[in-house]
């Protein structure tokens, strides 16, 4: 077991408005234009029907990459820690491979009421850059908020993995 | 993916029909889909009958009649997909929805100009656009002509659903020097009987059940991309 301490969430900041490029190009046919539809856009311009500008630029938002991700299932609940069992996620794994204490004191406010015996979490450690551009590694636990059937979902196929697990450890 | 991104994110992009007038963050939080504290600190960008954007915990929401995007800048990812599964597959669920993106970008650094302009000569050989080529080779090169966008897509389609996985790469405006690289991978889903739609549930299970391969895929193929620079630079 190991216990493992999380750095602090700072608030997320507004997001800079970015350039795009003016469209050029004739319009394309319907049949290609229709990913466009679903595709994220880089900057949001000022819609015509809006009438005196309402747009407020947003400013640069944090960054989180990660570096590594484990799904945790908390196993219990003590007084200053819980203990949980990973799945490595960045290694694609699909079996809970270890186990692992954290501090209550690194779930944060919003989260600790989702804390409890059979929660989901993501446990995240990476680089963190800020919106002034400063960088540092970080460790986060963001729990899970799943709906009814993921989480149904989720915890039957936890039990079949369970089950298969104690017939391998039987036929050795 | 092998180069660190300096900037990046995920987003997920709904196409139906919405009323953007509802979705608020107190309308949010007393939905239980996000905390009071996360309302109470919420940041409204634009509230308008037909277009609503405000940022609310780590994501931020923006909200067309036919749009429904809500965008994020921090791993775990999945909290996305979680966020969406419960608005739409339990709160939302009458809502018809026709399409959906799942949308992976990163800007990431390839170390000089010099280097990118590499890259986007071996993803847009100059040679193959003749005398024009040469006069975009030979122009100044503070005027930094060359490929400026560039997207490949790879098709779909099974019983219910079909799409594309759409990659974008282009030069980044958002890394200094001119010398990153910006790409997006989008994976298109659509309804294959658009008509035979009844709310949300469907298409938004569907959405849940694809959303982590959906970001290892876009991952990979980014992957491809970021190793060009080792290619230009050996």
């Amino acid at each position: 077991m190991r216990t493992v301490a999380t750095g602090s969430r700072p608030a997320g900041a507004p997001v800079d408005v970015l350039p795009r490029p003016a469209p050029t190009a004739e319009t394309k046919s319907k049949e290609q234009n229709f990913a466009a539809t679903t595709a994220a856009e880089q900057k949001y311009e000022l819609k015509p029907n809006l009438g005196p500008s309402v747009l407020k630029l947003r400013s640069p938002q944090s960054f989180l990459h990660a570096l590594q991700e484990w799904e945790g299932y908390v196993t219990s609940i003590g007084d200053q820690t819980f203990t949980a069992r990973l799945i490595d996620k960045t290694a694609k794994s699909h079996i809970e491979e270890e186990t692992a204490e954290f501090l209550l004191d690194d779930v944060s406010d919003s989260d600790r009421r989702l804390l409890r015996e059979g929660s989901i979490f993501r446990w995240v450690i990476g680089y963190l850059k800020d919106a002034g551009g400063s960088k540092r590694r970080v460790s986060e636990i963001v729990f899970r908020r799943l709906p009814a059937w993921t989480r149904h979902d989720l915890l039957s196929a936890r039990a079949r993995a369970t089950e298969i697990t104690k017939g391998l450890a039987w036929e050795e | 993916m092998r180069i660190e991104p300096e900037l990046g994110g995920v987003s997920i992009v709904l196409v139906g029909s919405f009323n953007p007038s509802i979705f608020s963050p107190f309308w949010l939080a007393k939905q239980e889909l996000v905390t009071v504290q996360e309302a109470d600190a919420a940041s409204v960008i634009v509230i308008h009958p037909e277009f609503v954007q405000f940022e609310i915990g780590l994501f931020i929401i923006s909200v067309e009649p036919h749009k429904f995007s809500v965008e994020c800048t921090r791993a775990p990812w999945i909290s996305l997909a979680d966020f969406v599964s419960r608005t739409f597959g339990e709160t939302l669920v009458h809502t018809p929805l026709r399409q959906f993106g799942i949308n992976r970008n990163v800007h990431f650094g390839v170390g000089t100009e010099q280097a990118r302009n590499r890259i986007g000569r071996l993803l847009a050989p100059i040679e193959l656009w003749g005398d024009w080529g040469k006069e975009i080779d030979t122009s100044d090169p503070n005027l930094r002509g060359g490929m400026v966008s560039l997207t490949m897509q790879q098709k779909w389609s099974d019983t219910d659903f079909k799409g594309a996985i759409n990659t974008t790469v282009q030069p980044s405006s958002r890394i200094t020097g001119n010398s990153g690289i910006y790409v997006q991978v989008n994976d298109h889903v659509e309804s294959v009987n658009p008509s035979a739609v009844d709310g949300a549930f469907s298409i938004v299970s569907f959405l849940a059940s694809r959303f982590e391969g959906s970001i290892d895929k876009s991952e990979i193929i980014i992957d491809q991309v970021m190793a060009l620079k080792d290619q230009v630079t050996k």
